[in-house]
Order: C-alpha cells, then sequence, then structure tokens
C-alpha cells in the first residue's frame, strides 16, 4: 500500500475515483436516452437498420432531418439550463436561485414576443426569416442580463443582494412588455405567444440550431471551468478572494456565459421549466456538493430528461404534442420531492 | 521577507477607521493585535491581507505593493480566517479542507494527501473529516477553517518559505482546551517560516502565545511591545474604559489579566 493511499485510508477518505462511476453511469444513461428518443415517434425506427444502411429513404429522412436535430436541440437545451442552475445557485449561494433570477428566461421570452407581435409589419430578407425569432430572443435576453449587470455594478457594487433585487426589476419589467404585446397582439399571435412561452423542440432545424448550438456549447464549456472557483465562493466572497478567485471576474463570466446557454436555448424552444432549479439538486444529492462532480453531472442529467420529456411530449397523446414545460416539470417535480424525503437532509 | 503595513489608514463614509498604523510580521514570530471592540482591529487585518486597499500608505510583500501581486500568488503566500462562514451547500469536511489547496500546480495528489494528513493531525480533526460540515458545532467549524488555512500555506517538512497566517479571533467558538490546541499549533507552525498575526480578545492568552502585542483603540497604535511591557494596568483600564489589574503569577511564570 503506498503512504498516499494508507493516509487516505486512515483519515478514511472518499477517493475523488467513487464518484467518477456515477459521471460514467449519467453519460450512458444519455447515451440510452438518445437512442430510444431518435428512434421512438410517429414512425417507428431501428437504429440498426439506419446504422447498417437498409433503413428507407422515409426512415432516413425522419431519422437524420426531423428527429436528430430535435433530440440535439433538446438534450443542449436540457445542458444548458441544468448547469447554468448549478452555476448560478453556486454563484448566489441560494438553493433556490435558476436561469429565471438574471432576467435571461424572461428577456429572451421579451424579445420573442415582441416579435411575433410585431414581426409580421416588418420587411425581413428571405434568407434571415428562419433566425428572427430566435435572434430577437436572444437580444431580449442578453439585453435584459446587460441591463441587470450594468445596475448591479452601479448601485451595490455587485453584491448578491443588489443582483437579486436588480434581477426581481428587470424580470418585471420584461414581464410589463410581455404583457402589452399579448394585450395587443390578435387571436392568432395571442396563440403563437401561448405556446411559444410553453416551449416546444418542434422547430427545430439543423439550419435554426447550428449557430445556438455553438453558442451553446461554448459557454458550457466556459460554465464547466469555474468548477474550483465556484467551490470556493461558498465560502464567502472573501474567503474565496483570499484563496486566490478574482471574485468580479468569476461574477461576469458566469452571469453571461449562463445568459448565453440559456437565452440562445430559450431563443429556439420558448420557455423549459424546472430543469434549472431542479436538476442541479438531484445531482448534488448524488455527487455530493463539489462543483467538480456537480457541473457536469447536471449538464449530462439536465440533457437527458429534457430529451425524454421532449419524447413524452410529441409521443404521449401523438399526433397532438404536449408543451414540453408541462412534462418537464411533471416528471421532475415528482421525482424531486421523493429523492427530498429519502435524504439525509430530511 | 515580511508583510509590513506602512503607515496605512483607512476612511470609509468620511470616518477614519485606521489612522497611521504600521506593523511588520516576520516569519517566525507571533504578533498579537488586541484593543475594544471597534478599535478597527479586523479592518488592519483585512488591508493586511489585501482584501482592502488602504485609503492611504502601502502593504508590501518581499518590497513589493500587494496591489501589484497576482491573487494567486498571494493565496499561495498567506492565509487568513476570518469569520465562520454558513454553507448553502452541504460539504465534508474533507472537501473544505481541500478548498484550502492552492498548491496544486506546484506540488501533486501525493502531496496534498501528505498536508491533509498532517493538519488533520495537528488539528485533530481525524474524526470529523468524513462528516458533513453543516452536522459540525461552531467550535468544529471554526477548527475546520482554520485546518483549511494551514492546508492553503504547506510546504513539505524541508521547504523554507515566508507564509503569513492572518488569524481574526479564531478561537472565539471554541471550548478550553481547543483553544489552546490551536494556540499551541500556531506556535509549532511559526517553527517552521510562517508570521502570524492574531487578533484575540483574550488578554491572558495573548500575554502568553504572542510574540510582541499591538494594542490598539479608535484606529490607532496605543503600544507596541512585549506583553509585559504593553499590559499594564492603568494603561488597560484606560483603554478597555473599566478597571483591569495586571499581575505576575510566580507559580505560573506568566502575567494575569482581569477584571
Amino acid at each position: 500500500m503506498s503512504e498516499a493511499v494508507r493516509i487516505r485510508h486512515r483519515l478514511r477518505l472518499q477517493t475523488p475515483a467513487v464518484r467518477l462511476p456515477t459521471l460514467v453511469l449519467l453519460g450512458a444513461i444519455l447515451v440510452v436516452v438518445f437512442l430510444f428518443a431518435t428512434t421512438t415517434g410517429a414512425v417507428s425506427l431501428s437504429i440498426f437498420s439506419i446504422a447498417g444502411g437498409t433503413a428507407s429513404e422515409l426512415e432516413r429522412t425522419v431519422f437524420f432531418d426531423i428527429r436528430l436535430p430535435r433530440v440535439f436541440l433538446a438534450a443542449l437545451v436540457g445542458a444548458g439550463l441544468a448547469i447554468s442552475g448549478a452555476c448560478l445557485q453556486g454563484l448566489f449561494r441560494n438553493p433556490l436561485a435558476d436561469p429565471g433570477l438574471i432576467g435571461v428566461s424572461s428577456g429572451a421570452a421579451m424579445g420573442a414576443v415582441i416579435y411575433i407581435a410585431v414581426g409580421s409589419s416588418l420587411v425581413v430578407a428571405a434568407w434571415l426569416q428562419p433566425y428572427v425569432l430566435s435572434l430577437s430572443a436572444v437580444v431580449g435576453a442578453m439585453l435584459c442580463t446587460s441591463l441587470l449587470y450594468v445596475f448591479a455594478g452601479k448601485f451595490g457594487r455587485f453584491n448578491i443582494v443588489s443582483i437579486l433585487l436588480v434581477g426581481i426589476a428587470v424580470n418585471s419589467i420584461a414581464g410589463v412588455v410581455v404583457g402589452i404585446f399579448q394585450y395587443v397582439s390578435d387571436d392568432g399571435e395571442l396563440r403563437s405567444i401561448v405556446f411559444w412561452l410553453m416551449g416546444s423542440f418542434g422547430r427545430a432545424t439543423w439550419t435554426s440550431i447550428l449557430p445556438a448550438a455553438v453558442l451553446m456549447v461554448a459557454a458550457i464549456a466556459l460554465l464547466l471551468q469555474q468548477k474550483r472557483a465556484l467551490d470556493l465562493l461558498q465560502l464567502g466572497e472573501s474567503e474565496a478572494y483570499h484563496l486566490g478567485v478574482n471574485i468580479r471576474s468569476l461574477k461576469r463570466r458566469i452571469i453571461f456565459a449562463s445568459a448565453t446557454a440559456v437565452g440562445a436555448g430559450v431563443a429556439l424552444v420558448g420557455m423549459v421549466g424546472f430543469v434549472g432549479l431542479v436538476i442541479p439538486h438531484i445531482v448534488r444529492l448524488i455527487v455530493g456538493s463539489t462543483n467538480k462532480w456537480v457541473l457536469p453531472g447536471s449538464a449530462l442529467l439536465g440533457a437527458s430528461l429534457t430529451v425524454l420529456a421532449d419524447t413524452l411530449a410529441r409521443t404521449a397523446i401523438a399526433p397532438a404534442e404536449i408543451p414540453v414545460s408541462l412534462v418537464t416539470s411533471a416528471l421532475g417535480a415528482p421525482f424531486f420531492l421523493w429523492l427530498l424525503t429519502r435524504s439525509r437532509f430530511s | 521577507m515580511t508583510l509590513v503595513a506602512r503607515n496605512v489608514s483607512k476612511v470609509i463614509d468620511d470616518k477614519c477607521i485606521v489612522d497611521d498604523f504600521s506593523v511588520a510580521l516576520e516569519p517566525g514570530k507571533v504578533v498579537g493585535l488586541v484593543g475594544p471592540n471597534g478599535a478597527g482591529k479586523s479592518t488592519v487585518l483585512r488591508m493586511l491581507s489585501g482584501e482592502l486597499e488602504p485609503s492611504d500608505g502601502a502593504v508590501e510583500f518581499k518590497d513589493e505593493n500587494l496591489k501589484s501581486m497576482s491573487l494567486e500568488a498571494l493565496a499561495q503566500h498567506r492565509s487568513v480566517v476570518s469569520q465562520t462562514p454558513e454553507m448553502s451547500f452541504d460539504f465534508t469536511v474533507e472537501e473544505i479542507l481541500e478548498m484550502g489547496w492552492v498548491q496544486a500546480r506546484r506540488w501533486g495528489q501525493n502531496h496534498l494527501n501528505v498536508a491533509l494528513s498532517e493538519v488533520s493531525s495537528d488539528c485533530e480533526l481525524d474524526d470529523l473529516i468524513g462528516r458533513k460540515y453543516r452536522t459540525l458545532s461552531g467550535g468544529e467549524r471554526q477548527r475546520v477553517h482554520f485546518a483549511r488555512s494551514l492546508v492553503q500555506i504547506w510546504r513539505p517538512f524541508d521547504t523554507v518559505e515566508p507564509r503569513f497566517l492572518l488569524l481574526d479571533e479564531p478561537t472565539s467558538n471554541m471550548d478550553l482546551s481547543y483553544e489552546l490546541l490551536l494556540l499551541r499549533t500556531v506556535k509549532k507552525v511559526t517553527c517552521h517560516g510562517v508570521g502570524v498575526l492574531l487578533v484575540l480578545h483574550d488578554l491572558n492568552l495573548a500575554s502568553r502565545f504572542v510574540d510582541e502585542v499591538v494594542l490598539m483603540n479608535q484606529g490607532a497604535v496605543v503600544n507596541v511591545g512585549s506583553p509585559p511591557s504593553v499590559f499594564v494596568d492603568e494603561v488597560l483600564s484606560s483603554v478597555y474604559r473599566t478597571p483591569i489589574t495586571v499581575e505576575y503569577n510566580e507559580d505560573l511564570s506568566r502575567l494575569l489579566v482581569h477584571t
């Protein structure tokens, strides 16, 4: 037995390796869910015939042009929401924080609703048409988050309470704008707004998701790198500073990377509730609180749950679709309650 | 090789919290900072740690202004224990100790294990190390954060490097025996080239464990020197605005300060 192993043994330390299998398992679950989702639906597909090249033209179109982009998008959105939720909970040192708090979701909703309500009267180049809704949602998300950033910096030197308070104000402003445009829109527009707000992955095509996918992947990668700084921040801002963390730049990175990861996703699919808040908690119950495990775990589980929710949403009462946000909440909330009651916290 | 505050002052909202304060921390020496509530002790400590910038004067580490040092380099050479933080998420004691490990680029996992082992036995944490932080008592939590600060500036036995430990009332929640354990551990690390600033309220403990004591009142230094030269009846009585008696006990061969 080596000296290091002996020491860890004497102190009964948990070797980091213990948590690795959990991540591997979560990865395996994602792969299985991914395969299940891409082969299930109105047309049942076999992954073997697709891979073996024996599938018909129709099956190949369904798989590559309809299912794959949709499932891929659902996975990315889920991963982005969950990891942003985990990071924001860490940043605010508050287990109830979620991406909605920094104005991303309401900002994106504001941008999208404005476009749905007034977009028909705008003249947009044809090649830009598929992107405009997403673009206006991303702009809305960035606008609200920047507003929050500017005001929180001006009045409160970025302390957490001022970010929270400014966040509440920014969210209500966005809410007012959404309300006004809902009020002035006609029946058809109102219907699109309501469906957009409930969330759906039905609009996914490769051309529409690729730009967003690049943004989301970059943002998720940046968030993953903040794992240790986020751990240290749990000791308090002074303590994290003493341990070498540049607090201001950490806050900036997390707020803007979360806004990008969530905003780009929300822009395409509308609001998907619950994932950002609860997935990180489920992961913490399994792997503990260290962000080295929580962040990748949240991304993996968030992706799996969202893909699963979307698959249910489009198959449960086919050919109709249930709004995906209803499914994520209906799936996740009871599971979370069950975990809480049997956890050590209770 | 010192951490020096040169004539630092701090003004917050037009109020002078610290006025023209100087102190030099040297490896191997414990400097005690004592004084009544609101004397400016914690503000001095925060300026020495780099967290608070002085309004006037400068803090220097090895003749370099703290402002120009990278946070990472600073973190490797000085650690701080101030208030005991509340944690929103449940970490284990081991995870909290590992948070102190800022040496990952210099030393590997084996060194971390040795550091954890040494610190854990110095602070008698062997039985707590697998526990969840939120199940610990206030005194136990304080012991964990003290241990974390030792992990932060840990070096292998044969490495001599100036390092500093800034402690703001590190024993406020501890029982008598752990209070002594902590202060003895402080003494022990000074033997390995660590310089310590210790803010304490208990003047008896201060007189036993510090090499030099700085008595502060209303942001300014009242007196500096060895405990017997600073702890004088009249001075203490006037600073603390209550009658205080200091006597030398022959049997214990130490000062006794009492009201």
